[in-house]
């Protein structure tokens, strides 16, 4: 995909608008255009072309600004919530939204991280590739424990989804054969560190009830549909000029722009969609033209809204029409409600004295994994919390980066830095949240930002839940590092950080009853039938495993059932 | 690939990298774009960012913050905290003018008030103790007056293991702090440091987690997780 081939015309009447081209918009289109519909997708970022335009992909270290030390007089100015992203440096910078361009603003006390893309792609190009599918007990966990509403769909019904997204966007990883952590289609998995090897075998022996396996990433260790295995350079959101990791650029985007049915307008900020009264139907979109400040509607016949979580809930809540007076298909009074984002905390770290002697080469972009092994199959009885969380795990051999405090001046100190320090065994737990009505997103129409919308005000916090489960995490992280044979185990200080999992979901939730949901089983409004929403604000509940794959795979699903109803001219 | 582990004086043009690159292809699976391949060819960046491969080093920039006094102090406050051993010492990797192009562009009304201070700090008790400003000591000297600033100064949480960055927390830090990490980070982000003091493989094309580690090895130079 080198430009956009197709000029988007607000004379036509699209088959479909999706809006917004993150991790699901691409989705959406790929499989839209796919079935013949001719797509219109929006994006409020700038273009960004795969695979010529990653300015920081291979940059040599002495290439990089302040020799990568945090440019805090720029960030603080321009970048105060983005740059405190793990993704963020100067070689990413180019992909995130500048804080000073859209403020947010926060209900006292609540502190909520809130990252967003700014290029085509979306969070698609910085994202942590960590790829799993849900278990068939996150979808009945609502109507087993009655926090929020019951899923329209189980299982199974996503199941072939999956299957399908799976094959497409690449996915490494080993089969565990669990029924509470379902395996995929995956291509072979990356190798493990020789001290990873050894842990797995200690946890086999001494805390049986553990798996330890692989990451499942989106990261190819095969070819897929002329993308390249991964090379190892290490720093995946830089960009990947060989398509290695699945972004929209890389993956769904050149396939969908194949197709010749499809539009792509950057610089396009979507401010509302367009209901009418007299059909009962969405029209189209009034966007914000970034460039020329023009104000334009597009129309079609089905609108995918997939603006990503907060943003799909701050159209439809500035989308306000008589027969909305609340936000375009919010007559349930949910939507910007139930807001999540995964109970993530950086746990215990253990330190090795094994594999002194082992190094490694290439920079693999993926660590191990524990999936869930609390209150699997019913209440465990030493649990005091319900659900679970699952923990990402990496062993790092420290360098200069962590050893530059000690104490030292000259040769000695500088040897110490130019070799390998200890193996790190450092664990980060991603847990349920529930959905509680009061987090969520409100708009204040009196402050608008750089795209013209009113501001999003957030409110996130966790609950006597998720701070139970917390506990835990530390009391089984300090077990798990025992059975590995961590030599010393660094306790997890207890402190309070901000809500900055990246995984935001809610706000615009599925269910079956059209009273206490926006959307249906196929992510459909229930108030307007060829609207979908089918990013990470469909969520009804948060599981605990990383959430793209499951968007992705709702995605897919609903663009086959929108499409199949656009085939009968219903929609 | 010539351009890996230590190539003296190896200097980064993007053919060699495009070359490079292409012989890396393990199986003909890994061949570089030819989308970037064009936009570097081309030679004309106007309009978009230049990609940072193609970029003049950072300490290739001029700058002239330092008075020569000044700029003799830092390199031998430099030098003394990383000096040239077996390998590379922080003048050789010119962290000297890294400094000088940090004071300049990096930090803030308050930092360089600290750096200043820190120098006129050292200049004084190389002064009291031996006689002579700092420069002028000699090197064992020198070592002396930096440990003793660094145990004034060493209850600080950035000396706690794996304690936050001077970028990420300027709050109270003390100058030692501010002088290790910038010069740290200097050297080993260096073209001299990755390559002559750790060891640098941009295109590595796979991944072994199970190779050896002699006693006296170097580390990989860093690349950030993500």
């Amino acid at each position: 995909m080198t430009e956009t081939m197709n000029q988007a015309s607000t004379n036509k009447t699209y088959d479909a608008i999706v809006i917004g081209s993150g991790m699901t918009g691409g989705v959406a289109a790929r499989e839209l255009t796919e079935k013949g519909m001719q797509v219109l997708m929006l994006e409020r970022g700038t273009a960004l072309n795969h695979p010529g335009e990653y300015i920081g992909e291979h940059a040599p270290n002495w290439s990089i600004p302040f020799g990568g030390l945090a440019d805090y007089q720029n960030y603080k100015k321009d970048y105060a919530v983005q740059s405190k992203s793990y993704a963020f440096d100067e070689a990413t910078k180019a992909h995130w939204i500048k804080d000073s361009d859209e403020p947010y603003l926060q209900e006292e006390g609540t502190n909520f991280e809130w990252m967003r893309g700014g290029r085509v792609g979306g969070r698609s190009l910085m994202w942590g590739r960590q790829t799993y599918r849900w278990g068939p007990h996150d979808f009945t966990a609502n109507a087993e424990d009655g926090h929020g509403v019951d899923w329209p769909i189980r299982y199974e019904d996503l199941a072939p989804w999956y299957s399908h997204v799976e094959k497409y966007i690449g996915v490494s990883g080993q089969k565990e054969g669990l029924e509470s952590f379902p395996d995929g289609e995956f291509q072979k998995p990356m190798e493990m560190y020789a001290l990873e090897k050894r842990i797995k075998r200690r946890l086999a022996r001494h805390a049986s009830d553990i798996t330890y396996t692989i990451g499942r990433s989106a990261v190819l260790t095969e070819p897929l549909e002329g993308r390249s295995p991964c090379h190892y350079c290490g720093a995946c959101p830089r960009g990947c000029s060989t398509g290695s990791y699945f972004s929209t650029q890389s993956s769904t985007l050149p396939v969908a722009m194949k197709t010749g049915n499809l539009t792509l307008r950057p610089e396009s900020a979507v401010q509302k969609i367009i209901y009418d009264s007299a059909t009962g139907k969405a029209t189209g979109v009034q966007v914000k033209d970034m460039k020329s400040g023009a104000t334009l509607v597009y129309k079609a016949r089905i609108i995918f809204l997939n603006a990503s979580t907060i943003h799909s809930a701050q159209i439809l809540l500035n989308s306000k029409s008589a027969a909305f007076p609340n936000g375009l298909a919010n007559s349930s009074g949910v939507v910007g409600r139930y807001l999540m984002d995964h109970n993530e905390h950086s746990t215990n770290m253990g330190i090795f004295f094994d594999d002194i002697d082992r190094y490694f080469s290439g920079k693999r972009p993926n660590g191990c994994y524990i999936p869930r092994f609390r209150n699997i199959g019913g209440q465990d009885e030493d649990t005091d919390f319900l659900r679970g969380y699952g923990i990402q795990c990496n062993v790092v051999r420290l360098d200069h980066r962590f050893t530059m405090h000690q104490k030292g001046i000259g040769a000695d100190y500088k040897d110490a830095l130019r070799k390998p320090g200890p193996w790190v065994f450092a664990m980060s737990a991603f847990g349920e949240c529930l959905p509680y009505q009061e987090n969520g997103i409100s708009l204040d129409e009196s402050r608008r930002d750089a795209f013209g919308m009113p501001l999003v005000k957030i409110r996130m916090e966790f609950g006597e839940n998720e701070h139970k489960m917390r506990g835990d995490v530390t009391r089984q992280a300090d077990r798990i590092l025992k059975a590995a044979g961590a030599v010393a185990i660094i306790p997890d200080d207890g402190s309070e950080k901000p809500i900055s999992a990246i995984h935001e979901m809610g706000t615009v939730r599925m269910g079956k009853d059209a009273k206490t949901s926006a959307l249906n089983g196929w992510n459909q409004s229930h108030d307007i039938p060829n609207l979908f929403v089918t990013d990470g604000a469909a969520m009804a509940s948060s599981g605990n495993v990383n959430p793209s794959l499951t968007y992705m795979a709702l995605t897919a699903r609903a663009a086959d059932y929108a499409a199949k109803l656009w085939k009968k001219g219903v929609l | 690939m010539a351009f890996n582990q230590g190539t003296a004086g190896m200097s980064f043009h993007r053919r060699d990298f495009l070359l490079a690159a292409a012989v890396t292809a393990t199986g003909g699976a890994i061949m570089y774009s030819k989308g970037l391949a064009a936009m570097l060819a081309d030679g004309d960046h106007s309009g978009h960012d230049m990609p940072m491969m193609d970029r003049p080093a950072f300490i290739d920039q001029a700058v002239s913050a330092f008075s020569t006094e000044k700029r003799a102090q830092v390199s031998a406050m430099a030098e003394t905290l990383l000096p040239r051993t077996d390998t590379p010492g922080a003048i050789d990797a010119q962290v000297p003018k890294f400094l000088e192009l940090l004071y300049d562009q990096w930090m803030a009304a308050p930092e360089k008030q600290l750096f200043d201070r820190g120098l006129a700090e050292v200049d004084k008790q190389a002064q009291a103790a031996h006689g002579k400003i700092f420069s002028d000591c000699d090197a064992e000297d020198q070592k002396a007056v930096l440990e003793k600033m660094e145990e004034e100064q060493g209850d600080h949480s950035w000396f706690n293991f794996g304690g936050a960055s001077v970028a990420d927390n300027q709050d109270n830090i003390p100058f030692m702090a501010l002088f290790k990490e910038i010069t740290v980070v200097g050297f080993f982000m260096s073209e001299v440091g990755a390559q002559q003091v750790l060891r640098y493989d941009m295109m590595p094309g796979a991944f072994d987690g199970d190779t050896s580690l002699g006693y006296d090895d170097s580390s990989w130079a860093a690349v950030p997780f993500m």
